[in-house]
């Protein structure tokens, strides 16, 4: 997959070499963001606990056109989240768009390269402060240490509209892989790994149906996803091989003041070897959030969210987990989330949120609890983001 | 009567709309176009007219009456739902954005000037260069 890339930067390189590219095709925009936050009893922010302003996002994007069906577009960001991600700069995106279908009923779009994740409700803006609702979403579908796997992937991505006269059709179908760095390994799988984590490839398919004079859109995606970890020649872990499978229902319903979103999602994870060798175990996973947003006059809008997350359906309350050891709180993970924010000026945003959290469920790392700093059952976050873009 | 035409007077005062009709440059050949057809163009989804010709959308500011007029009535949307498509349009690559005019002077020059343009005006604001396109319910 990485030679996808590869080919698509040189074919980017080469025509703005070649000299081909007009300053007219290009298309540019960014956005920058910083903020505080601080998560007092969980490593969810930092592993002391203090304010930090490990809340900065920065991103600088471009689109070329020069052909009627063929565009080039990529984005590049730097993030510090603390413990959320790792910090650093890294492509987003970065692919060739080829018009399949320009039709006045339907629209079909082919993406190769670094495609975007298109398939949930804010997977595709979810890198950008001021188009997602909220500074942190829903971990129990967006989960902060899977970030990078989920924004974006190598591969070929097909991404449609047929509109109809009962209503709109839009469907997606994506399959690639997206390589995994040491230090997104470890937040993964925890911190003492000295091996490779891989993803073999990520396969999924969504479609999102909204009725003609309806504001309401539904939507169902599938995910199919493979990973393998490859352990150093002195390493406490074996081989190992992890598969993720979602389904995941979704839910949007737009008036003129309210907005109200919700996903639903059944995750199955199945873990063979990596802990040690001959290790198999299959858990499915629950979770799911209701999100409202009310637009108040003068570019103020609050928000509220509660979100809820059960690593394993049969086992919610995360009893199994405390005959390993593992304290039960690690079994699931909910939040109720209340938060406002203001759009003083054109393009200028100042946001705040805080979260009431009960469980460590989806703290980082996924496969290896912090039963250190992750000892409270309840703990909370603040978050203030200031955020500007062009 | 007088309290009827109150009434009228304060509902007036309180739409933060004014009635708008769409139009488009003379190279462009519909004269009649869907709701469904409207959002596909102003989603910046539709690129192509019929015939081929790039399609240019040009549009007032999101916070203006004509273009909350316009979103309502021919869209069916609300203008932040159209601000929510371009933003994911723009920000994760798959498309464009219309061209923004601050004023309605300035939406008419360019929609005069710019072929295949497509934009919505003012009913009160006539142009002998435009053609209004109507809204064909299916």
């Amino acid at each position: 997959m990485k030679s996808n890339i590869t080919v698509t930067v040189l074919s980017v390189s080469s025509l703005l070499l070649s000299g081909s590219l007009a300053a007219s095709d290009l298309d540019w925009h960014g956005f920058v963001a910083q903020g505080l936050v601080q998560a007092a009893d969980s490593n969810a922010v930092n592993n002391s606990g203090n304010a930090s302003a490990a809340l900065t996002e920065l991103g600088l994007n471009a689109k070329w056109q020069r052909y009627d069906k063929f565009k080039i577009a990529g984005q590049v960001v730097y993030l510090n989240g603390g413990n959320r991600y790792p910090e650093g700069v890294r492509l987003d995106y970065l692919f060739a768009d080829i018009s399949v279908i320009d039709r006045f009923d339907h629209q079909l779009n082919l993406y190769l390269g670094r495609y975007k994740n298109q398939h949930w409700l804010y997977s595709s803006t979810r890198d950008v402060p001021f188009t997602r609702p909220s500074i942190i979403l829903p971990q129990s579908v967006y989960y902060d240490v899977f970030r990078d796997i989920a924004v974006a992937s190598d591969g070929i991505a097909v991404k449609g509209y047929r509109q109809h006269q009962y209503g709109e059709l839009e469907y997606n179908w994506s399959f690639g892989a997206t390589s995994i760095s040491d230090a997104q390994g470890q937040l993964l799988l925890g911190p003492l790994i000295r091996g490779r984590a891989r993803q073999k490839y990520v396969h999924q398919a969504s479609v999102f149906w909204q009725p003609a004079d309806s504001q309401a859109t539904y939507g169902i995606s599938l995910l199919d996803s493979e990973f393998e970890y490859k352990p150093a020649e002195s390493d406490l872990f074996s081989s190992g091989d992890m598969t993720v499978q979602r389904v995941m229902l979704n839910w949007r319903y737009q008036l003129e003041n309210w907005e109200l979103a919700a996903e639903v999602t059944q995750e199955r994870l199945s873990i063979n070897g990596f802990y040690q060798s001959g290790f198999a175990q299959t858990q499915f996973g629950w979770g799911g959030y209701v999100l409202a947003r009310y637009r108040f006059q003068h570019g103020l809008t609050a928000i509220a969210s509660v979100d809820y997350y059960t690593r394993d359906k049969d086992d919610r309350h995360g009893s199994n987990l405390q005959t390993a050891g593992i304290p039960a709180h690690f079994g699931y993970q909910h939040t109720l989330m209340l938060g406002l924010s203001y759009d003083f000026a054109t393009r200028w945003r100042l946001q705040a949120e805080q979260h009431w959290v009960e469980g460590t469920g989806r703290l980082s790392p996924s496969l290896m609890p912090d039963l250190a700093l992750n000892n409270q059952r309840h703990w909370q976050v603040w978050a203030l983001q200031l955020m500007y873009w062009f | 009567m007088r309290l009827l035409y109150g009434f009228c007077c304060l509902l007036l005062l309180a739409l933060p709309c004014r009635a708008v009709e769409v139009v488009v440059h003379p190279s462009v050949s519909e004269t009649q176009l869907t709701t469904a057809q409207l959002r596909a163009i102003f989603s910046m989804r539709q690129t192509r007219w019929a015939d081929g010709q790039a399609i240019q959308v040009l549009v007032l500011p999101s916070d203006t009456a004509e273009h909350n007029s316009f979103t309502r009535n021919y869209l069916k949307m609300f203008p932040y739902q159209l601000d929510a498509i371009w933003h994911r349009q723009r920000y994760s690559g798959i498309g464009g954005t219309p061209q923004l005019f601050p004023s309605v002077d300035a939406l008419l020059n360019a929609l005069e000037q710019t072929p295949g343009a497509i934009g919505y005006l003012p009913q009160s604001t006539r142009s002998a260069e435009l053609r209004v396109v109507t809204l064909h319910e299916k």
